[in-house]
């Protein structure tokens, strides 16, 4: 039991008046203009007034020398925080304007796409169906016999799917690769403008008309982007999107959650 | 004589009862509840993980996304706060540091049980989150999401600001423990290494644990009172509380680790026949990596949006914990050198340890390294990277721990083949499931994420696979220790041939630990070989 | 006179009056990093927007700020005397003491009380209640966001100090403590010391920079 033989009480005394004496200094300093000091002056103020009440009130003068380095740890380890802390908020860059690029559908990891959507599914025919309607059905016709009212002003006359013949090729990646192009010398367009997804959906929705489907080739695959395997070539050469396609995020997000 | 029985009586049968377990003041005893308790969690959230990798084994959704994200939020959350935090300090560190410094009890023992209260007050809550609906933020929770989101943020940051008590409270008495009660002639550099890394454990838990104390109180804050500090919709900063969250957390990484690698220079030691290499280049560097600790918290932070002037700042300083790692791991090699190595289960852990903390500490220094971050942040090299310090490190250290004083705290031996041949699954299971995972990060798979492109595929199956190795581990060490508890072989005072106190002391000890007041040797790696 | 008995684990009664204010001090510790995850808040947001604060702080009550800080210096001081008293074995002059300060933590909640319900009937409250316009600044909201936070912690541990003070003094009436054992009169004296120094630095942060 340390110190209980000095009595303190005259010490305690005049840390209270001291105390007291500083507290009417800061108002009275506070309420002085000196610019920028102010704070200064202010927290000068108060680390005296804290010292004091931890040296004599707290009589950490005179403790263990333990308990001083612990107690006073604490100070040096909340500057860490600060300072640290400090270094990023007061030397962020400001902020630069978000620039928000319209991609249409899938982009980036085009191979992966490709890879994955070659394969046909029913949700995707269910698609395709809707799109030819909108966008084959005129020529082709709504059965997919060739036979729509467009057709008869044509030569050579549109695909009848139901034939089992392909002008270039039955394979998945072939079909999607004239979809994609078109064929030139005949009136078949390019339909560039629709998605990979889109036109995989088209895709297979025809081909679920033919009696003749052969499977993909090397050469085929070679066509869309594909390695002979049906992988794409591999992710690192991938093409990386230089900037964020947010709407496309918003729409996806949207998507998953109505 | 009743009472002189009574007092030489093992603390296991000291007392009799339910009611005297739960109102227990014995460090051994709230040691032991706090290890069952800590395994408990270890198991709930070790479930969660095979949830995990159950959904990533095939492309393809298989669970609910939202299902998925609650999953791996409480398999963080539990794991880290209800789990690996406490297990080592509060079970292993409270059986035995009194012991190991010749002292009757630590310094508070109502302080003592008053934490493992605290801390199952906290942990009902956070399991209270669990039952009602689970929480799906990650276990980092941060905001602006955790404000916004409709999970249970509230119940289970109230509990892990709850079990923040806890932790400070035990570290307080750990502390006072051992600059106070320190037996007659046992100094700082005579003690067990252990009580090292233990003591720079508390040091971490005192000063960082109130912050994430004060983190988790303005995030509850947030969503009751929207007080806006967090929030981007009310002027607040969503980054700051990234420095709040991580100023604790980064440095919580290492109360994870510390105690591990503490275990680690006990087992390596007793096991190589050998006094350890450099004690003190040991022990300092435990008080050096606590302190370091305190400055690298923002490498967490790196494509957070943070000052490039922190980016530069933290991703150098980070670099400077890797100097006291590296001590260690060294100290430990050069004490297998030329040792006379015992390859009982408790060594096996060690030496796993040794093999898979390194390749975590390696792979952090790639991600400390700011431009290779850049490409892995996010990514399962991450993923990969804290598993291999947390569970490679921290559990493989704590599982050496179990085993090496196993026969101490239930006075019973574990059957030694059973516990190799699930050490053997636990380190090719856990080496399948995460060195796949680099791999996935350095193609880029992106944590998180309940699906991935059909070419991760391969790999995730593996992956998943190896998980399903580790479990088969845990259930078969599971099923020997319950076994051994009550038919396991009757454990002898010292059968590792240790030096240090507790094995000089009847196995299960009594209840005051020693009838005397035990001899301290110079040094508690007697083994008359140098280091 | 004192009947303390000291616990078994420890030698002797030095050994656990040590222990116990080593284990209080790293309690303070811990209690200053708990306060200094706000004021790294106040920091932050205070160096983003000066003038936000400078507007801000107008709004407080200087003279109420002025008055409880002198109230709170005064009851350290009585505190202070309170454990001096005990430590000399003067129990009568000690329950005194112990009350006044008691009664000034009281003076200062009613204070903060009156404060508390002008700011909240003004509507100058945490950012998502908000609903003064007599501050031009957009983020002034946060300045009262911090103001409630900070203060309101410090209030809830002035609070919990009464209780504490409360306890030690019915303890000192009953003859628990003499100049050989008065451990947890000294303690809660240093909590009350926090609870004082936490309050010098709130002060000039948040009533002084108008």
């Amino acid at each position: 039991m340390s110190d209980h033989k000095h009595d303190h009480r005259k010490t305690y005394l005049n840390v209270w008046f001291i105390l007291m004496a500083l507290t009417v200094i800061t108002v009275v300093a506070a309420s002085i203009n000196f610019g920028k000091i102010n704070l200064f002056i202010a927290m000068a103020i108060a680390s005296v007034k804290a010292s004091l009440v931890i040296l004599y009130f707290m009589h950490l003068k005179g403790d263990a020398t333990l308990n001083q380095v612990v107690f006073l740890s604490a100070f040096g380890f909340l500057a860490v925080f600060v300072l640290l802390t400090l270094s990023d908020v007061i030397a962020r860059p400001p902020v630069a304007p978000v620039v928000v690029t319209k991609i249409q559908g899938i982009t980036g990891n085009q191979g992966v796409v490709m890879a994955r959507l070659r394969n046909s599914t029913p949700e995707q025919i269910q698609k395709g169906k809707a799109i030819y309607m909108a966008q084959c059905a005129t020529c082709h016709g709504e059965n997919a016999d060739g036979l729509g009212p467009a057709a008869v002003a044509f030569n050579p006359k549109p695909r009848d799917f139901k034939s089992g013949y392909w002008k270039l090729g039955g394979e998945p990646s072939r079909v999607y690769h004239t979809v994609e192009n078109g064929m030139p010398g005949t009136p078949m367009p390019a339909f560039k403008g629709l998605t990979p997804e889109d036109r995989w959906a088209v895709v297979h929705f025809i081909r679920s008309f033919s009696p003749n489907t052969p499977a993909d080739t090397r050469a085929t695959l070679a066509l869309i982007g594909l390695k002979p395997d049906g992988t794409p070539q591999s992710v690192s050469t991938e093409k990386v999107i230089p900037e964020l396609p947010v709407d496309f995020i918003i729409e996806q997000i949207v998507k998953e959650n109505p | 004589m009743a009472h002189a029985e009574h007092a030489h009586a093992n603390y296991l049968e000291a007392k009799k009862g339910i009611w005297s377990w739960l109102v227990t003041l014995d460090h051994k005893r709230i040691g032991v509840m706090y290890l069952w308790t800590t395994l408990f969690f270890f198991v709930v959230g070790g479930l969660f993980s095979l949830g995990v990798r159950l959904e990533l084994l095939k492309p393809g959704p298989l669970f609910q996304p939202d299902t998925y994200n609650k999953m791996f939020t409480m398999h963080g959350a539990i794991m880290v706060f209800l789990f690996i935090i406490p297990i080592i300090p509060a079970a292993l560190g409270n059986f035995f540091l009194p012991i190991m410094i010749g002292a009757k009890d630590v310094a508070f023992p109502r302080l003592n049980l008053l934490s493992y209260y605290i801390f199952l007050v906290g942990s009902s809550l956070a399991v209270g989150a669990l039952i009602a609906g689970g929480v799906d933020t990650g276990w980092t929770f941060y905001t602006p999401y955790s404000i916004r989101s409709a999970s249970h943020v509230i119940l289970i940051t109230l509990g892990v600001f709850i079990n923040g008590f806890s932790g400070i409270l035990t570290g307080l008495n750990f502390m006072v423990t051992l600059h106070k009660l320190k037996a007659p002639g046992m100094t700082f550099f005579n003690m067990p290494l252990f009580l090292w890394s233990i003591y720079a454990t508390a040091i971490i838990q005192v000063l960082a644990t109130p912050v994430v104390g004060i983190t988790t109180f303005l995030l509850i804050l947030e969503r009751v009172l929207k007080i806006g500090i967090f929030d981007p919709a009310l002027g607040g900063d969503p980054i700051l509380f990234q420095h709040f969250f991580w100023f604790y957390s980064h440095p919580a990484v290492y109360i994870m680790i510390l105690p591990g690698m503490g275990i680690i220079s006990e087992v390596v030691t007793v096991f190589s026949r050998k006094h350890i290499f450099g004690y003190k280049a040991v022990a300092y560097s435990s008080l050096a990596i606590a302190f370091i600790s305190f400055l690298v918290w923002g490498h967490h932070m790196f494509v957070s949006g943070q000052s490039p002037l922190s980016n530069f700042l933290f991703s150098w300083l980070t670099m400077f914990v890797a100097v006291p790692t590296a001590i260690k791991v060294y100290n430990w090699t050069a004490t297998l050198y030329r040792g006379s190595i015992v390859l009982a289960t408790p060594m096996l852990y060690a030496l796993s340890f040794l093999f898979m903390f390194t390749i975590g500490g390696v792979t952090g220094l790639f991600l400390a390294a700011l431009s290779v971050d850049v490409h892995l942040h996010d990514t399962y090299f991450v993923v990969a990277h804290f598993h291999y310090t947390m569970m490679g490190g921290t559990v493989m250290g704590l599982l050496a721990g179990i085993h090496y004083w196993w026969p101490k705290m239930f006075g019973r031996m574990y059957p030694e083949l059973w516990g190799k041949i699930s050490c053997a699954f636990i380190f090719v299971g856990f080496n399948v499931t995460f060195l796949s995972q680099f791999i996935l990060g350095k193609l880029g798979m992106p944590r998180r994420y309940h699906d991935y492109f059909p070419e991760y595929a391969g790999w995730n199956m593996v992956s998943s696979i190896g998980s399903l190795f580790i479990g088969i581990g845990f259930l078969i060490m599971f099923i020997y220790l319950f076994w051994s508890l009550k038919r396991g072989a009757k454990a002898p005072a010292n059968p590792w041939d240790g030096k240090t106190l507790e094995w000089q002391i009847s196995s299960p000890p009594i209840e005051h630990n020693f009838t005397k007041v035990p001899a301290i040797p110079a040094s508690p790696y007697e083994y008359g070989v140098k280091g | 006179m004192s009947t303390h008995v000291i616990p078994h684990h420890f030698d002797n009664a030095e050994q656990a009056y040590q222990s116990s204010k080593l284990g209080f001090w790293l309690f303070l510790v811990s209690e200053i990093l708990l306060f200094g995850g706000l004021f790294v808040a106040y920091i932050v947001f205070r160096s983003l927007y000066p003038d936000m604060f400078h507007e801000a702080s107008g709004e407080l009550n200087r003279i109420m700020g002025g008055f409880n800080t002198i109230v709170l210096i005064c009851s350290s001081f009585t505190m202070a005397m309170g454990v001096n008293r005990v430590q000399h074995n003067d129990p009568k002059k000690a329950v005194m003491f112990l009350a006044i300060t008691i009664a000034f933590a009281a003076i200062f909640m009613v204070i903060k009380y009156f404060e508390y319900s002008h700011k909240i009937h003004l509507g100058l409250l945490p950012a998502g209640f908000y609903h003064y316009d007599g501050i031009t600044h957009p983020r002034a909201p946060l300045f009262f966001s911090l103001y409630f936070v900070m203060t309101g912690l410090h209030g809830v541990h002035v609070l919990v100090g009464m209780g504490l003070i409360t306890w030690v003094l019915l303890r000192v009436k009953r003859g628990d403590f003499s100049n050989q054992y008065y451990t947890p009169v000294e303690l809660v004296g240093l909590y009350w010391h926090l609870v004082d120094l936490i309050w010098i630095y709130l002060f000039p942060l948040m009533y002084l920079i108008g």
